[in-house]
């Protein structure tokens, strides 16, 4: 059966608009913004005058040093190979009190600023705001924090480091938070030092002075000594002994300085890093950042315990030191220490090693209670007030009759009802005896505390199931009209029988954590095949033993290439940190680096001259705008790299960067990216202009020499070298070497019959399936995976000085999707037939001098352009592969997004949902409407008709 | 002979002997690898290095016993068993040898042409690149026992054959199914390797050797009995 164009066209577009809805449904019901309490927290809300009084237990500590050391992971400070000596010898006086804080993934720094400073605890959208550089969606400005608590009181704070602290909290104008603040930028990770000693130097004159109530510090030289090289690189050590120094000088002033009395000093990790020093996910030593509490007044507290210092880790794990406390413990422990009423999102609880400094089991008690009732209010916003009391009334009752049948509880609602009905009554028999157990009933109100943060972290409760489903049966209507969209499905052919299977496997494979960590095993492994399916039945239709001979050896070039490439970036979580191409040969051999990519670029140059230039300008003067485009680009890779990575550097073309060390790296991006612009803007200008003096217009004329498709694809290709890491810019010389390859082994027919047609006669599924591997391999070759950490930031600011979301999503996009993005734009120049040049057509241009070139040009195309008149019949039939090129791409990513949303609902329970599935709907996401819609509806269609035209 | 004919599907020889072993064969290659599997999990190297002549001896004796060499059909008609056994009794020595020397050649060639160019191709495949070289040689070696001395043995060594080999354009039968299921069954084979299941036996190369005998086995099964004769179409 075969079905008229209209037909396929409607279905494969409403299959395209469906796509974009099914995305976000099903993300607003996965992602579900927590309702926030508004407002700031008062005594008031949480005092009960009958039982406890009006009064609050008197503040232990009046200022507080709050020094967070970015990814400071627990060995650092507690192991024996730890530099921080001063700060295990408070340890072990009992000055200070150390803890392993879970960090909940997303392990970057912006949501875990938010949940030390809020105590909630940062949903999946957080992280989607985390590159939000303005900061307008995210601001903690109107939030309630231990910050905004000191505010309210009257306090002021200081803060010096990371600047992710001034995008969340305003730093200028009438409601700012600090009243002196000097932010650093975390852009380049080379930086292991300026970063910290602006930090640092800050610090004596701080000490000294006695005008503020919060002191916050944030260094970063200590993760980017983990991002560069790993937990156990050679500055480690020297980093951890610095940071210590900042201790003991804090420590000490603390001692000396009549009003640092009253201080405590946090030293607090943000988050971890796992064994290649990145982080993000929830790998081992990501989640386990340390959190130690200081100042000689914690020696005085009752019921000390003492601590061991260094020390190993809890048996059975790497990284579990001492207690296991939640990040957002921090805020009610700061709050209870300093006298402020606890933050309303708070989902921490009070830090029970603190209790015993009051020294009195009652005021202990009373923290306890309010923590519980500040929670309490929290648990009701999330279940219903009306519910929640007519649990606890019940279990009230309950309580007062002694009724056995009330000992089974039903559900979680319904357990923390029974704990807070008990706690309370505890409380009220306390308050009315003498000499009552008052530590029974802070233990009572710290389980029910545990069980609230226990039940409001977990992500179970805030599904929205419905819009869940919405999301799946709307992408399953997504599969079956791009399904329709097939011109016919039967009889298959192989490569729908490929992609067919390709789907299958893919959606199975999402129901298992280990292979969606380990995604690039599916690829890597199906390409060499599909090559080989594809070489072999080229092979069958030639009898020409020459042309078998080139098939062979254009298979060969597809599969060699393919398995260096694999091994150019290490990825996925079983092998990481394994030796490959980038990480570990190119530091040792950086110059052969540099050979490759100037091979590289001295490719694109001879592209640009003798492709997308060719008859447009005289060769002298393509020479000369191929130079000016490609140069820019290669000093701008070099100086990038100088800042991003000095090791690939070192000494190589000093001169060049000494005379460009005048422009920023802001200002040479940009002036390539105009560059680039302004080439691409004549290449499309003169192609329609030439085509227009020509009777060649239209879809399914004949073939040009160079179509316009093609001229761009090389100008695309000099923009994502711009947005790759340098090591990675060799990759495109082999890309580019597979696609002359794919061009062999794609072409149906081997006479050439089509030579005067423009389109080439491939088969559409055949050019989705290679696409389609080789944009996913190519992904993960490039260094991707399916986990957070590896998003590869430092292309995303190329020429923005403003932050400014598009154009740093863009870029981001770009810089991490280079491969996918490149291949599509390959798949449009594969669509069209090749012309042979005519012998001598340049030749004849170049006589001239180049002058009067648009005349010979348009006669050159006109003497082409005579197609034989009996072709026009056949011609309307032949079918575009683009449409059915596109109906292929609709199909698996239709059938991908709704594998992965049917893994994330059924696996909403799961261990893993936080730590692979949800960052793999955050891709899935990217990939169906990054790089399907924008990419190959967008801009390949888009490519597509350009070259029909020109 | 036309070289540009496609080939029949092979037949067996149709002695009883050939019978027997043809249906002995598979399960001859099965048990010799469940034999073997515990020392190949332990130190894959040694284990394979010793399995081999096993694998070659019978192979060899697949090619000696049922199959007709390079060029010679099998008898076209039935002979009487006694007209046999004295054409048998005279052409008797000459007989063996004519068969010994084409198998001994066929596993000479397995051995110094396919092997490296199996090697090669297990490596573009996704084969360790910088380590495991013995492990991979020796699996290329066992996959090359697999596939290609009966091939030789049957087809010989013309172009011709082995491009249409190559492309799929011969009709499938047992050798052909045996070759075609073993490469299918190494490739299926490496889909355990990622899995975070932690077991000794997802090392390189256990699993893919596993599916190399097992698809060698299914491959000659189902050639020799369901698809014979059909051709694998590709469009
Ligand atoms: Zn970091």
């Amino acid at each position: 059966m075969v079905r008229s164009r209209t037909t396929r066209l409607t279905a494969l577009t409403l299959a395209n608009v469906l796509l974009p809805v099914a995305v976000l449904v099903f993300a607003i019901g996965f992602f579900p913004f927590k309702p926030l309490l508004p407002g700031l927290a008062i005594f008031a809300d949480v005092q009960e005058e009958g039982t406890l009084g009006h009064g609050q237990p008197e503040a232990v500590f009046d200022r507080v040093v709050f020094m967070v050391v970015d990814a400071l992971r627990t060995d650092f400070v507690y192991g024996h190979d730890s530099g921080f000596g001063f700060t295990q010898s408070l340890v072990r006086s009992g000055a200070a009190i150390p803890f392993t804080a879970h960090a909940t993934p997303p392990t970057v720094t912006m949501p875990r600023v938010k949940a030390i400073t809020t105590g909630s605890v940062p949903s999946f959208a957080d992280l989607i705001f985390n590159l939000d550089e303005s900061g307008t969606g995210s601001t903690l400005a109107t939030q309630d924090t231990w910050l905004a608590q000191i505010k309210a009181k009257g306090g002021k704070l200081v803060f010096y480091g990371d600047d992710t602290w001034l995008r969340l909290f305003p730093s200028e104008g009438a409601d700012r938070f600090f009243e002196r603040h000097d932010g650093t930028s975390s852009f380049f990770v080379s930086d292991f030092t300026e970063v910290d000693n602006n930090v640092t130097r800050h610090v004596p004159g701080e000490l000294a002075r006695n005008d503020w109530d919060a002191m916050i510090m944030h260094y970063l030289g200590l993760d980017h000594i983990g991002h560069k090289t790993g937990p156990q690189g050679p500055n480690m050590p020297a980093k951890q002994k610095e940071m210590d120094g900042i201790v003991q000088q804090i420590y000490e002033a603390m001692e000396r300085e009549e009003h640092q009395r009253n201080t405590l000093l946090v030293l607090a990790g943000d988050h971890g890093m796992n064994a290649g020093g990145n982080h993000g996910g929830s790998g081992p030593g990501e989640t386990e950042p340390a959190l130690l509490f200081a100042s000689p007044k914690l020696k005085d507290r009752g019921k000390r315990m003492a601590y061991q210092c260094p020390t190993s880790p809890k048996e059975g794990t790497e990284f579990h030191y001492y207690n296991k406390v939640e990040q957002s413990d921090i805020v009610p422990t700061l709050a209870g220490l300093m006298g402020l009423p606890v933050s309303k999102n708070s989902l921490g609880v009070f830090i029970q090693e603190f209790a015993g400094l009051w020294h009195n089991d009652q005021k202990a008690a009373q923290l306890a209670h309010q923590n519980g009732k500040q929670m309490m209010s929290i648990v009701k916003a999330a279940y219903g007030d009306a519910s929640f009391d007519k649990h606890t009334d019940k279990w009230n009752a309950c309580y007062a009759t002694t009724d056995p049948s009330c000992d089974a509880t039903d559900g979680v609602e319904d357990e923390l009802a029974a704990m807070w009905a008990q706690a309370e009554l505890a409380l009220t028999a306390a308050s009315q005896t003498k000499d009552a157990d008052w530590y029974a009933v802070y233990q009572l109100f710290a389980g029910f505390a545990y069980a609230a943060q226990e039940a409001l972290s977990g992500a179970a409760s805030s599904y929205d199931i419905p819009k869940m489903a919405v999301g799946m049966i709307v992408s399953a209507a997504s599969l079956a009209l791009a399904a329709l969209s097939f011109s016919n499905v039967w009889p298959p052919t192989t490569a729908g029988v490929f992609l067919g299977t390709t789907s299958f496997l893919y959606g199975a494979m999402m129901f298992a954590s280990s292979y969606v960590e380990e995604e690039q095993h599916l690829w890597y492994w199906l390409t060499p095949a599909w090559t080989l399916v594809l070489t072999v039945s080229s092979l069958a239709r030639t009898n020409d033993r020459q042309q078998q001979v080139r098939l062979a050896i254009a298979g060969t070039a597809v599969l060699a290439v393919h398995r260096v490439a694999q091994r150019w970036n290490q990825t996925g979580q079983k092998y990481a940190g394994a030796p490959d191409v980038v990480h570990t040969f190119f530091p040792e051999h950086f110059v052969l680096m540099w050979l490759l990519i100037l091979m590289t670029y001295g490719y694109l140059c001879w592209a640009l001259v003798r492709r997308t230039f060719l008859h447009f300008i005289g060769p002298e003067l393509a020479v000369l705008a191929s130079v000016a485009l490609v140069v820019p680009a290669i000093v701008f890779k070099l100086n990038f790299t100088q800042a991003d990575a000095p090791e690939l550097v070192q000494g190589l073309a000093y001169k060049i960067r000494q005379w460009t060390a005048g422009f920023s790296l802001v200002t040479q991006a940009q002036l390539a990216f105009a560059l680039q612009c302004l080439a691409v803007v004549m290449v499309v200008a003169m192609a329609v202009g030439l085509s227009r003096g020509t009777v060649l217009v239209g879809p399914g004329g004949p073939a040009v020499v160079v179509t316009l498709a093609e001229r761009l694809h090389y100008l695309l290709t000099l923009f994502l070298t711009m947005q790759s890491r340098a090591p990675n810019i060799p990759l495109v010389l082999g890309m580019e070497a597979q696609r002359l390859a794919l061009e062999q082994l794609l072409s149906t027919t081997t006479a050439r019959p089509t030579e005067s047609r423009r389109n080439a006669a491939i088969s559409s599924p055949a050019l989705a399936v290679s696409t389609l591997l080789l944009s996913h391999a190519y992904f993960f070759c490039f260094g991707g995976s399916n986990s957070i950490s590896s998003v590869d930031l430092s292309n995303a600011y190329n020429g923005v000085a403003d932050y400014n979301i598009v154009a740093v999503g863009l870029l981001l996009f770009t810089s991490n999707w280079t491969g996918p993005i490149w291949w599509c734009s390959a798949a449009v120049t594969l669509t069209f037939s090749k012309a042979r040049e005519p012998e001598g057509a340049s030749k004849k241009l170049m006589a001239n001098g180049g002058r009067h070139w648009i005349q010979q040009e348009r006669k050159l195309l006109r003497e082409q352009a005579a197609p034989p008149r009996d072709n026009k019949a056949t011609g309307e039939e032949v079918a575009d592969p683009w449409l059915g090129y596109v109906a292929c791409m609709t199909f698996i990513i239709a059938t991908s997004l709704l594998a992965v949303m049917a893994a994330c609902t059924a696996l909403r329970t799961h261990l893993f949902i936080w730590t692979v599935f949800s960052p793999k709907y955050l891709y899935a996401m990217a990939w169906a409407v990054g790089w399907h819609l924008v990419v190959n509806v967008g801009l390949g269609s888009l490519l597509r008709w350009l070259g029909q035209i020109g | 002979m036309n070289p540009f004919a496609t080939p029949k599907p092979t037949d067996l020889l149709p002695t009883s002997t050939s019978l027997l072993y043809a249906n002995l064969h598979p399960i001859l290659l099965l048990s010799i690898l469940a034999f073997t599997f515990p020392a190949v999990v332990a130190d894959p190297v040694p284990a394979l290095l010793g399995l081999a002549p096993t694998t070659a001896l019978l192979q060899g004796l697949y090619c000696v016993l049922c199959l007709p060499s390079t060029g010679q059909s099998p008898p076209e008609e039935k002979r009487k068993g006694g007209e046999k056994r004295k054409a048998g009794k005279a052409a008797g020595s000459q007989d063996v040898w004519a068969k010994v020397v084409p198998t001994f050649l066929s596993l000479l060639l397995t051995l110094l042409l396919t092997t490296p160019v199996l090697t090669l191709t297990l490596l573009l495949f996704g084969a360790p690149l910088t380590t495991h070289h013995p492990q991979t040689l020796l699996l290329a070696l066992h996959l090359a026992l697999l596939t290609t001395p009966p091939l030789y043995y049957v087809h010989g060594l013309t172009s011709t054959t082995w491009l249409q080999l190559a492309s799929l354009q011969v009709p499938i039968d047992e050798v052909y199914g045996m070759t075609l299921g073993a490469c299918a069954g190494a490739w299926v084979g490496a889909v355990p390797i990622p899995l975070d299941w932690d077991r000794e036996w997802q090392k390189w190369p256990v699993t893919v050797l596993v599916g190399c005998y097992g698809g060698a086995v299914v491959g000659k099964v189902v050639g020799g009995w369901v698809f014979k004769g059909a051709r694998v179409k590709m469009a």
